[in-house]
């Protein structure tokens, strides 16, 4: 009785999703938007997330270690458990030597990407930002509103929707009634140097407008008007830009060359120059081992690539479909994209992280020979 | 179960897909530059499918090795 309660509430739910709050579809923009400018620096929200992201872990590693004790208790106790069962699975596989050494920069890749795809998960991504016009899409239509002295621009339920070609002018009608056609700059918003990323999100969103408003500040008017445009959030998923993931791995690259070279000294090269036998007089065999080496540094470049795309694949897809899923289908079928993207992110975390740690295995062990890598059974 | 070997299969696929796409894009570059189009591409993709299989076999044989010592 109750379960079948439940599911005809669920089944209510999608209906009135579907047929009253659907949206618009949204625009999907792969750059991620530049929000301000400091100094020569193009401040994307990417980065101005990631900064939260790190600022977070920061604090939180600041705060568990100075509750350190003996006998771990509360949160601190948590976090240094999670912490420790991480540190075992290294140790495992790298044993607990090469486990130690190892440790800092993978437990660092996997917090901080486990982090920041969680971050991109918050409902605070990709609702607020600012709003610029967009050209040459189609666009919700978004009323601009004087609410406490702040212009801002509020995305109705289900927003009427005006589709402007690429090279049109659009229209933005201010409180005033004044109407100011504008015209593709070359990308250039009035307030943003970018593209924004989603023309209309979900029905609560809400966009800082950059209307000039200054000549009538006396007269705010509380009137409602249309603005059409694009938001460009504030925050927006960390790993859906493609330099987040881009930059870990190359990281990840140099590391796993240094532990290499660290421990196997100038003979960890000999597997990229393969000259040995080719000097020694074998024509054959030497060409076949320098070819092997060629190989053998084109598959570690392919590596760093298919690093950053299986993040980045993983997460934007993860992201357009929880945007796709909101407008298609309100309230309760998200709920459940919700959840699978709380998995993908972990498990995206610990294939990076997990990845590293085996390629790093890899590099410090001896080539050529059956030799186990040091510790490891 | 965090030793196993099978973890260095997890990027496998992904793996193989990009030591193919990577040498081939470096090749059309190439080829571009210089205006021999479709020469270094072809051999860029011939290098790209010998070092995705190589590397591939590689991993797998890491895998198939500590598994044969397990059976005895």
């Amino acid at each position: 009785m109750r379960v079948s309660l439940i599911v005809l509430g669920v089944l209510v739910l999608i209906a009135v999703g579907v047929i009253f709050v659907g949206g618009p579809s949204p625009a999907i923009i792969v750059a991620p938007e530049t929000v301000f400018h400091w100094g020569a620096l193009d401040v994307t929200n990417t980065m101005f997330t990631s900064w939260f992201v790190v600022l977070f872990l920061v604090v939180l590693a600041f705060f568990v270690g100075r509750n350190l004790s003996l006998v771990p208790s509360g949160f601190s106790g948590a976090v240094e458990a999670g912490v420790e069962a991480f540190f075992d699975i290294v140790v495992q596989v790298a044993g607990e030597k090469n486990g130690r050494r190892f440790f800092p920069l993978v437990a660092t890749i996997f917090f901080f990407v486990l982090v920041s795809n969680y971050a991109g998960l918050l409902p605070i991504n990709n609702v607020i930002g600012l709003t610029e016009p967009g050209f040459g899409k189609k666009q919700a239509v978004l009323e601009h509103q004087t609410i406490a002295g702040f212009e801002l621009a509020v995305i109705p339920l289900n927003p009427e929707q005006v589709d402007t070609g690429a090279g049109e002018p659009i229209f933005i009608e201010y409180s005033d009634g004044r109407v100011v056609e504008e015209t593709d700059d070359g990308g250039h918003a009035r307030a943003l140097s970018s593209v924004a990323h989603v023309s209309a999100s979900a029905p609560f969103a809400i966009g800082h407008t950059t209307a000039p408003n200054a000549e009538n500040e006396n007269e705010q008017v509380a009137s409602v008007t249309r603005f059409s445009g694009l938001i460009a959030p504030y925050f927006r998923s960390v790993m859906t830009d493609v330099n987040a993931p881009l930059a870990i791995a190359i990281f990840s690259f140099i590391f796993v060359e240094f532990w290499g070279l660290q421990t196997l000294g100038l003979s960890y090269l000999k597997k990229f120059f393969g000259f040995g036998k080719l000097l020694r007089g074998d024509i054959g065999g030497g060409l076949i081992d320098v070819f092997v080496g060629l190989l053998e540094f084109i598959s570690e470049l392919s590596r760093m690539v298919s690093f950053t795309f299986r993040l980045f694949g993983n997460i934007f897809a993860g992201e357009v479909l929880l945007l796709m899923m909101t407008f298609l289908v309100p309230f309760v079928l998200v709920d459940v994209f919700y959840g699978l993207e709380l998995f993908v992110g972990l498990v995206q975390a610990f294939v990076f992280a997990m990845l590293t740690l085996v390629f790093a295995v890899t590099a410090v062990s001896h080539h050529g020979d059956d030799h186990e890598p040091e510790g490891a059974h | 179960m965090w030793n196993s070997p099978v973890l260095g299969l997890i990027g496998i696929g992904s793996y193989l897909a990009a030591a193919i796409v990577v040498p081939t894009v470096i090749g059309h570059l190439i080829d571009n530059r210089f205006d021999t189009e479709p020469a270094f591409t072809l051999v860029f993709l011939l290098i790209g499918l010998m070092a995705g299989l190589l590397g591939a076999y590689r991993q797998l044989q890491e895998f198939l090795r500590v598994e044969r010592k397990d059976r005895g």
